[in-house]
């Protein structure tokens, strides 16, 4: 009997286009359009080499300084400069065209000169004249000190070649610290929170009090329980199913970087649907509250803690956790989200761990809770 | 009667302040097309739940199959089927589907449920419409869905809950006969109805219902022998004087005549003959008339007898 219900179950949902549409497109949509949003935002912040003319000056001096410009303009991911040499007149014509950001001059030093109709580019002008004030600064200290101690010219220019750095940046994770990847995050904690609406059409499909199918379920010789295990099952893996793709879709179509830890990322997405298929199972058991308000409640809930966790507002979770830090850690969109976070950002699997064991905890109390509010074998009225 | 297969002693189900049912009783042997007859809301639906064990009863005892039933009477429910008044299918499942189903929760063996389902299909005239989906279906097509998905576990005792309810005269035809069939093949039958032609056409025996109480139980002969009206002649006439309406009523076994809208009504109380005695009378007064009907009580009529109001209102 069990098979025979989890086996009818599963055609059901598969088939029901509405349920797929939720659990499965609109993750994707929503998935599809983060990733959109996200692209445009992150190529603003990529560096292009910035488009200058040169115009050396007619002396050996020159040698030195076309040399960092040669040094700057080499082809690469570091490239600091699109310059080219020409002469002040066909560089002038290129900055009234627009065509490049500023000319560097070499003389006694070098100058700069930029269009003030070019507002569009302020940064990369800012940019150069920080470059040009560094070069003459820099070329200043080294005449004076070939000029005052040329012995120690060379330990000079090592020196002033010598980039010091003095802090250092360490990474903890393996994976992608953008903040960004919280919103996927949330996302799939969202999907999961979802499945409870599965959950609940379990416990009202089973109440003879609720729908005439319940009713028929009810007189049938299939003990409730064996009943309600086959549909929580079914409606459990069809759920995980349609997680595992939204998931595999942002992993491998989008491209998003969700670490290494892919294994205990599909574990929490387990979890996250346990969590969701239970609660809402939960929901649909409480009284004889009908199947529209059950529905509201239950998306009333969902979105609350979504939006709590960060779906909406980034950094939500962290004013919850400043503010009302005991709502964290039970907050189920809160608790899949930050299993998935402190995967990226923790080496240590402390955190997550702790996670899971709560949303296994939080789990167990809704499945419970459910079957005892379905428990009753008769009805007062129908 | 020899052991009944459903007992019912003394039930009482209350919902707050009103009583749907009032120490009824009830007993329906096997072999039985038992009709349940009543007004909506008289508890024939009640009554059936609290037999399935469905609702909860402040009072009584309910044996089927001579055990007493709980919930958890698992044997006992697998040899029991039900047709709901309302349609209880899955919209996602095809037919084939919704019925392999539902008997798949009675019927473990694979081999053997498909035979029970396709007899089923072909039982209640599915067979073309086996894919269909229950939102393709008419209404009266859904309601044989949800009577196969009822009865392919071929059980022994069936309750049908008003399967007719808006469903057309050609698939209410066919059901009516494929309750008969049934019947026929041993299945005991409890069916509820405020049709009374139905309940008439089918049942072996009726309880009349109302406001929780069984009024009358019987045979159909039976029960409309319990009542004083035996017999209603109408004939049409232009005009009628007051004496030849008083020489009517002085007539034996004629208990009351009235006219109106050139319509005499004669209500006979029994004894044989009495058409043709009103017949005479007529004639012997010179009064001409035309059509004339002579019609036996309907169940209609009984219940109006026993309750002072019609099964309908």
């Amino acid at each position: 009997m069990f098979i025979h219900t989890f086996q009818y179950t599963l055609k059901q949902l598969f088939r029901q286009k509405g349920a797929l549409f939720w659990n499965l497109l609109f993750p994707i949509a929503l998935g599809t359009m983060f990733y959109m949003a996200f692209s445009g935002l992150s190529s603003g912040e990529t560096f292009h080499a910035i488009p200058v003319a040169v115009v050396l000056a007619e002396d050996d001096s020159a040698t030195m300084f076309r040399e960092v410009i040669d040094s700057l303009n080499e082809p690469g991911d570091d490239r600091f400069l699109d310059a080219v040499y020409t002469t002040e007149e066909e560089a002038l014509s290129l900055l009234e065209a627009k065509q490049i950001t500023g000319i560097l001059y070499e003389g006694s030093s070098v100058s700069l000169a930029v269009s003030a109709e070019m507002s569009s580019a302020t940064l990369e002008q800012s940019i150069l004249s920080c470059f040009v004030e560094e070069y003459n600064m820099q070329y200043g200290a080294i005449k004076k000190i070939a000029a005052s101690h040329p012995e120690n010219l060379g330990a000079a220019a090592e020196a002033l070649a010598k980039n010091t750095a003095y802090n250092t940046e360490t990474t903890y994770c393996d994976g992608d610290m953008d903040e960004q990847i919280t919103y996927f995050f949330n996302l799939i904690a969202m999907s999961c929170l979802f499945a409870s609406t599965g959950g609940m059409q379990i416990a009202i499909k089973n109440q003879a009090n609720l729908s005439p199918l319940g009713a028929r379920r009810c007189i049938s010789p299939v003990p409730k329980e064996i009943s309600l295990c086959a549909l929580l099952c079914a409606t459990f893996l069809y759920q995980y199913l349609c997680i595992l793709a939204g998931l595999f879709y942002m992993r491998f179509g989008l491209g998003v970087n969700f670490g290494s830890s892919m294994g205990y990322i599909l574990l929490t997405a387990l979890l996250g649907c346990l969590t969701g298929v239970s609660f809402g199972f939960c929901i649909g058991s409480i009284g004889r509250l009908n199947e529209g308000m059950k529905f509201g409640i239950q998306m009333a809930v969902t979105m609350i803690c979504c939006f709590l966790s960060g779906l909406m507002v980034g950094n939500m979770r962290i004013l919850i956790e400043q503010y009302c830090p005991w709502f964290n850690r039970i907050n189920p969109a809160a608790l899949i989200s930050d299993s998935f976070y402190s995967l990226t950002v923790y080496q240590s699997h402390s955190r997550y761990f702790q996670n899971s064991i709560t949303l296994v905890l939080i789990s167990a109390a809704f499945c419970l809770c459910g079957f005892l509010l379905t428990r009753r074998k008769k009805y007062a009225a129908l | 009667m020899s052991t009944p297969i459903i007992k019912v002693e003394n039930l009482v189900k209350r919902y707050r302040e009103l009583v749907a049912l009032d120490h009824f009783n009830l007993e329906i042997a096997e072999g039985e097309i038992f009709g349940l007859l009543g007004p909506n809301g008289s508890g024939k639906t009640t009554t059936i739940n609290c037999i399935l064990s469905l609702l909860s009863y402040d009072k009584g005892t309910i044996h089927v199959f001579g055990k007493e039933m709980h919930p958890d009477s698992y044997d006992l429910k697998r040899r029991i089927g039900v047709v709901m008044q309302n349609v209880a299918v899955f919209e996602e499942l095809t037919v084939y589907e919704n019925i392999d189903y539902f008997c798949g929760l009675y019927i473990r063996d694979k081999t053997l449920r498909r035979q029970y389902v396709e007899e089923a299909i072909d039982f209640v005239g599915l067979h073309e419409f086996r894919k269909f989906y229950p939102k393709k279906l008419s209404g009266g097509l859904l309601r044989r869905l949800n009577i196969a998905c009822g009865i392919a576990h071929k059980p022994k005792l069936l309750f049908l809950d008003e399967p007719t309810v808006a469903v057309d005269p050609q698939s209410r035809n066919k059901i009516l006969e494929g309750i008969q069939e049934l019947n026929k093949q041993g299945v005991t039958i409890v069916y509820t109805s405020h049709y009374m032609e139905e309940v008439e056409q089918i049942c072996t025996r009726i309880a009349i219902m109302d406001k929780g109480k069984n009024l009358a139980i019987g045979t159909k002969e039976e029960l409309k022998r319990m009542i004083k009206k035996s017999e209603i002649i109408s004939i049409e006439i232009l005009d009628i004087s007051e004496e030849a309406i008083a020489a009517l009523k002085n007539l034996p076994h004629i208990y009351e005549v009235t006219f109106e809208n050139r319509q005499l009504q004669v209500l006979c109380s029994g004894g044989r003959h009495n058409l043709l005695r009103v017949l005479n009378c007529l004639q012997s007064m010179d009064l001409s008339f035309g059509r004339v009907y002579s019609e036996l009580p309907s169940l209609n009529d009984v219940f109006l007898e026993i309750t002072g109001k019609e099964l309908r209102d």
